[in-house]
């Protein structure tokens, strides 16, 4: 008699291969969404595992996800992850007169949560890079968490989730920070892409990409709101430093819908050139810039801002063909640069706000990613090589001089940044 | 670098065979139509192994939402995995989770009917050897009593999947998938007449 598992081998490979006939519709149905998707473009911005969202919210928004627990001085000054949830502290390198404190440790260690695709959030102490027990914050496997929140006490951290088959319902997951235990998840809308809490922490926004709404979460009360229509399919969200007004940008037709965070309603559309799949506010609320790949490579990527008093869009900005690659964007303290990355030709745009003009480009041998500025406004950090089959490396920027530092090497494919907050005094 | 968009879709065209899959879906980030070729790699792969599990028909509208689905997430492939095989499966066993009944029905009517649906276009050789032994319908009949994750387990490494490669289809630790695998094996064992080819003797009185 043979054994069970050779039987169980025997039983699989008695089934023939299917034939070309029945491959052959699936072949079209893949075909088509192809086509569809190579004809839009607009369809996705390419990420990485964990990260795009992360990243949207820990670099354009600058309030750092695991920061704010936080109150003291920063020895690790940046965190890079990879793809794989791969995590690299990476220490300031210009101690000189500086602040910072490198090569201490941590008064209140902080704790990072890297998210991925197994339906678990990974707590890490930055101190000692060790990660905790993963948290399970849902029951299939599958579960892809995009993005993450946390309420400005950092008690709470919220996590957006959806399906791994996409375009199912999504969730919200509060997870408890000093117990690291995930509460009860928050049904959200059709294929969440991004969300951001008001500067209060009182509310959040969820983007629900594929219903074309915004939902609100009261966080007292950890409950879903009625959600706001927006139409198109939304993706980034920026909400004003004041807490008034969230931004909703879509990613097809060029238009950003303001939301009244005071009564949760759609204002009027600001109309721009292009849809987006990335913004940031400036520090001090004057301006959006929302991001533009271009729709093909005749166009050139651009920066699209739009001034908050009249919420109008105000002249682009070119910054070199970007399509189909990646921009991304951060905004220094002051609020008087914005460092724009272009993927697609390697180079960081510089742009003057005050005067919305771009600063000569800053050209970077290795790729232009993600961007993150230190708190003190001086460094700019830049992913380079966070393409596929790239050794990682981090790009310091002096940003009194735009001159480029010496290269800092992370670990494997690094796709998010994140730079620990000013100490609080 | 510069311009790396532009090389990605300019050689999207070119040596496309060339490579393994994780370069194959990072190219497919600029250049969509090169998840094509991904498709003409594996479907016929994951074809079986889903006709094995819910039918063959079943398996014409699961093979295309298997590799839909991949082709709408693969912005979340790690690149790291250079065989795609794995994450594939990964999504082809959480669809076939969701048709857990009719998986469990599938299997039922083999064990008592004796005829395997999935099997039936191959008369040959293996099936003779099983059908000879009698042991298609026990086998099936334990199939469907295991649970869903013992099931994943044990199909995807009959399929000729490895520990790792099961591990990362399911996403779960390697340990939890050789605990599964351990379990669901003594109960297919023990329905197919409690015999232990790797410990002889063991049931003898």
């Amino acid at each position: 008699m043979i054994g069970e598992m050779e039987q169980l081998e025997q039983l699989c490979a008695a089934v023939p291969s299917p034939d070309r006939q029945r491959l052959t519709a699936a072949r079209a149905q893949l075909s088509t969404a192809i086509r569809r998707e190579t004809a839009g473009h607009a369809a996705r911005r390419p990420r990485l595992a964990v990260s795009l969202a992360l990243r949207h919210r820990w670099l354009s928004r600058r309030r750092l996800g695991w920061a704010a627990p936080l109150a003291a001085a920063a020895a690790v000054t940046g965190v890079i992850l990879g793809s794989q949830g791969v995590f690299s502290p990476v220490h300031h390198p210009v101690p000189s007169s500086s602040t910072h404190d490198p090569g201490l440790g941590l008064a209140h260690p902080a704790t990072a949560y890297v998210a991925g695709q197994s339906g678990t959030v990974t707590p890490i102490l930055t101190a000692t890079g060790t990660a905790l027990k993963p948290i399970r914050i849902g029951k299939e496997y599958g579960q892809i968490s995009s993005a993450i929140v946390f309420r400005p006490d950092g008690k709470t951290a919220y996590v957006l989730s959806s399906t791994v088959l996409g375009g199912g319902s999504g969730t919200v997951t509060p997870i408890r920070t000093a117990t690291n235990t995930a509460l009860k998840p928050i049904a959200v809308g059709q294929d969440p892409r991004a969300l951001a809490i008001t500067p209060d922490g009182t509310t959040i926004y969820v983007t629900n990409y594929q219903s074309g709404t915004v939902t609100p979460i009261r966080t007292a009360t950890n409950t879903a709101l009625a959600p706001i229509r927006v139409g198109g399919n939304p993706w980034a969200i920026a909400i004003a430093p004041d807490g008034k007004t969230a931004y909703v940008a879509d990613t097809q037709s060029g238009t950003v819908t303001p939301i009244r965070t005071a009564t949760n309603t759609a204002l009027t559309p600001i109309r721009v050139p292009a849809g987006s799949f990335s913004m940031a506010i400036t520090p001090d609320g004057r301006t959006i810039y929302v991001l533009d790949l271009g729709s093909s490579q005749a166009q050139e990527g651009m920066v699209i801002p739009i001034g908050t008093a009249t919420n109008t869009a105000l002249r682009s900005i070119p910054i070199g063909h970007a399509w189909p690659s990646t921009m991304n964007i951060a905004i220094t303290p002051d609020s008087r640069t914005a460092y724009v990355a272009n993927a697609s030709t390697g180079t960081i745009t510089p742009i003057r706000t005050a005067t919305d003009t771009a600063l000569p480009r800053i050209r970077l041998a290795d790729g232009a990613g993600p961007i993150a500025i230190t708190p003190d406004g001086r460094t700019a950090y830049v992913i380079a090589g966070s393409g596929p089959g790239r050794t990682g490396t981090v790009i310091p920027i002096r940003t009194a001089t735009n001159q480029v530092l010496r290269a800092i090497t992370v670990s494997n494919l690094p796709s998010v940044i994140a730079i620990t907050p000013a100490p609080r005094r | 670098m510069t311009n790396t968009g532009r090389q990605a879709a300019n050689a999207a065209n070119a040596d496309l065979d060339a490579g393994d899959d994780a370069a194959l879906i990072a190219r497919s980030l600029h250049a969509p139509e090169c998840f094509g070729v991904l498709f003409d790699r594996h479907a016929p792969a994951i074809g079986r192994y889903i006709a094995r599990r819910l039918g063959p028909d079943a398996a014409d509208d699961l093979v295309a939402e298997t590799f839909l689905a991949a082709f709408r997430r693969r912005d979340h492939y790690d690149l790291t995995h250079g065989d795609a095989r794995p994450w594939l499966y990964g999504i082809a066993t959480r669809l076939i989770g969701r048709h857990r009944r009719q998986e469990v029905r599938f299997f039922r009517a083999i064990a008592r009917t004796g005829v395997d649906p999935a099997a039936e276009a191959v008369t040959g050789q293996v099936i003779d050897r099983i059908a000879a032994q009698g042991a298609r319908r026990e086998l099936a009949a334990a199939l469907a009593r295991l649970s869903q994750d013992q099931r994943d387990v044990l199909l995807l490494v009959a399929s000729g999947l490895g520990y790792e490669e099961t591990a990362l289809a399911l996403a779960v630790p390697a340990r939890t998938v050789s605990s599964r695998l351990v379990r669901a094996r003594r109960k297919v064992r023990e329905a197919l007449g409690g015999q232990d080819p790797t410990r002889p003797g063991e049931d003898a009185p």
